[in-house]
């Protein structure tokens, strides 16, 4: 999975440039220029303070947080959109394992970071100094590569080497650790860094490709299981001529959404935990797998067990080391998916029956918007919101029952317009994401969803949107509740209701309002087509807390440990 | 059962950790260890590995580690089966 860079950054790389002496810091903040690094999110402190130090001047625009979780949220939004590593930074210590959080969530979900993080002085590492916390060593399960710079005549490379790291192949976070004495030594070290477009991934083996298609053209029940990687890859498009190509029906995880449009025809929704029936139904029916992109993660595959009994595995991916880890696969296909896709299926195979079966199915397990009562529908509020705001939508969601009801009721024209924290499942992510995600994409219409419990989480990072004027739209679903844990309670654990209850939040409106955003409270369901309108023609941030019924679940469900099959229903 | 990995991997700060994380990581014990540095940059490590519980399949557990930035190579070969005194894989 590689990460193609939306555009390409100037090129650095020409004539040697005077090596007059600078600061160690001075030559990372040059570094990050070359490399066409835009913003940064950030918090100073001690040990970072040489880079803080050699800031003001710079072409970087540094964005200040109130939280460093909030600044590795943000930077994980900003390469979702970019596919281009966000970068953040925090000071040594705490300002380090502040970030720790948003580097696991980009590790989980393959997202281009780069993690710059103060040390004291290298003479004091190891002796327990002040705020020294061996970052380094705390990150390493959660990172794809890490490094500690000790000399500061490495740190042009070193730093460009983390960039390439982070966006190519499979993305993920690359953390920089950077000792005060290596920040504030005087070299004179020529900038040198080669730049974007980082070398191509290896093409695909033809013989593999073979086997696929031979399988494809020989299957009656074939299915694409689109996973994020593809985005990943910066194969949207080539997966988008696959499907009109071969009119294979498509399913795809929680990162795979947007791929293909929500409408698309041969789209029949989410998979897994809270996905569609009918997805669920096509993949236990389904004789063929072509997996893009996916790792059969257990919110997706259900018990591992019975998911697709009947189907044999195409496994397309970027990462060798993903085939064969849960699922056996029949045919597997490594190195660049861009290549793979493109010669996959070159012939639409005749499953005419599958594809009516398939749509039959759909039409059955269709989600209805129908609910009883007066208040608040929040899967028919989401829906419209997403119709509404068109093709610029974009989703930052939090981590909950409202997250669950965006990926399933909300309208999504390419996979950046669903931020969710997926493997990680971080609750916290959605307003730090928002703007990560706004600041990325100033045109968007950036939504936040949140929960009242997840906006706790960071919800001083209002004061950030207040700052920088972010437009960004923030939708508040207030159960006054831990909602999915609540449901859980309910169903699994007989409804023996432990800390759940939020029934003493602050009163979210007028939080925002202290914070300077301008806020509304929606409680009756004839406001919202109202509330809509006034969301997407605010010009600036605007939060609609929105209240509705405590008691409310998301529904479908298969029951953890379960087949996909067993879906239990409202 | 056991085991045996040949790593070869650049040596650099903080190489041995992420690797030996990896394994740990991963859901394997590491039986026994030895490294030697080849050369000023490389260096050579043998493992014998032995997976926790079922299910933990060590060709999976070597991709892993060859994904590891600055893992050169990973295998049993020669080398590994030679120091261990028998063909394990
Ligand atoms: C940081 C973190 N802590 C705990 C959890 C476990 N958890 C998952 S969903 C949830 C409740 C979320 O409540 P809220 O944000 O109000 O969303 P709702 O489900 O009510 O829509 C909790 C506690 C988590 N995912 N992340
Ligand atoms: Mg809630």
């Amino acid at each position: 999975m590689t990460a193609m860079p939306a555009q390409p950054a100037p090129d650095v790389t020409d004539a040697p440039q005077p090596a007059a002496p600078r600061t160690g810091a001075r030559l990372l903040v040059k570094t990050l220029e070359g490399l066409g690094v835009e913003v940064i999110f950030g918090y100073p402190g001690g040990a970072i303070m040489p880079v803080y130090d050699a800031l003001p001047g710079s072409a970087l625009k540094h964005i200040l947080v109130r939280h460093e979780q909030g600044a590795a949220f943000a930077a994980d939004a900003y390469g979702r959109m970019t596919g281009r590593a966000g970068v953040c930074m925090a000071t040594s210590g705490p300002g380090a394992t502040n970030l720790i959080t948003g580097i696991a969530n980009a590790y989980m979900d393959s997202v281009p970071m780069v993690a710059i993080t103060g040390q004291v002085a290298s003479g004091l590492m190891g002796t327990d100094a002040f705020q020294e916390i061996d970052i380094f060593g705390l990150t390493l399960p959660v990172v794809k590569h890490s490094v500690i710079l000790r000399d500061p005549a490495e740190i042009p490379e070193k730093v460009a080497e983390a960039f390439r790291i982070a966006e190519s192949g499979r993305p993920g976070p690359v953390l920089i650790d950077l000792p005060k004495d290596v920040a504030q030594a005087e070299i004179a070290a020529p900038l040198d860094h080669p730049r974007r477009p980082w070398p191509k991934p290896a093409a695909p083996e033809a013989a593999s490709i073979e086997t696929a298609n031979a399988m494809i053209a020989r299957a009656e029940k074939p299915l694409l299981y689109i996973g994020g990687g593809v985005s990943r890859a910066g194969a949207v498009d080539t997966l988008r001529a696959l499907a009109a190509r071969a009119a294979i029906p498509a399913v795809a995880t929680l990162q795979g959404l947007g791929c293909l449009p929500t409408e698309h025809d041969d789209f029949i929704g989410m998979l897994g935990m809270h996905g569609l029936k009918a997805a669920n139904l096509a993949v236990q029916e389904s004789d063929l797998l072509i997996c893009c992109g996916a790792r059969f993660d257990d919110r997706a595959t259900g018990q591992l067990e019975t998911f697709a009994p009947n189907a044999s595995v195409i496994h397309i991916d970027g990462d060798h080391a993903e085939i064969g880890k849960l699922r056996r696969a029949d045919a597997a296909i490594t190195g660049d998916l861009v290549t793979a896709l493109e010669r996959l299926a070159p012939q639409r195979p005749s499953i005419d029956g599958w594809r009516g079966h398939v749509a039959a199915l759909k039409r059955e397990h269709a989600l209805s918007y129908d609910a009883p009562g007066r208040g608040v529908y929040a899967p028919a509020f989401l829906k419209k919101l997403s119709e509404a705001a068109g093709d610029s939508f974009v989703a930052a969601c939090d981590v909950g029952q409202h997250q669950m009801w965006v990926a399933q009721h909300c309208r999504f024209s390419r996979p950046q317009a669903h931020l969710t924290s997926g493997g990680l499942g971080a609750m916290g992510y959605g307003l730090p994401a928002g703007i990560g995600a706004q600041m990325a994409a100033p045109d968007a219409t950036v939504v936040t969803v949140s929960g009242d419990g997840s906006i706790m989480m960071n919800i001083q990072e209002l004061a950030t949107l207040r700052r920088y004027r972010t437009p960004l739209k923030i939708v508040l679903l207030d159960n006054s509740t831990l909602g999915l844990v609540r449901q859980w309670q309910e169903l699994f654990f007989e409804e023996n209701f432990s800390e759940v209850d939020l029934f003493d939040n602050p009163d979210f409106a007028e939080v925002a309002e202290a914070f300077g955003v301008e806020a509304f409270t929606v409680a009756r369901r004839d406001e919202t087509d109202a509330a809509i309108d006034r969301i997407l023609n605010t010009r600036g941030s605007i939060l609609a807390h929105v209240r509705i019924d405590p008691m409310e679940n998301v529904w479908p469900l298969v029951p953890p440990g379960r087949s996909n099959a067993e879906m239990m229903e409202a | 059962m056991d085991h045996m990995l040949h790593i070869e991997l650049d040596h650099a700060e903080g190489a041995v950790r992420r690797v030996l994380g990896v394994v740990e990581g991963r859901g394997f014990e590491i039986r026994s260890i030895s490294m030697d540095a080849v050369q000023a940059e490389a260096a050579s490590m043998m493992l014998c590995v032995h997976g926790r519980g079922p299910g933990r399949d060590p060709d999976i557990l070597k991709r892993q580690i060859a994904r590891l930035y600055g893992v050169r190579r990973v295998g049993p070969d020669q080398l590994a089966t030679a120091r261990s005194g028998e063909t394990r894989t």
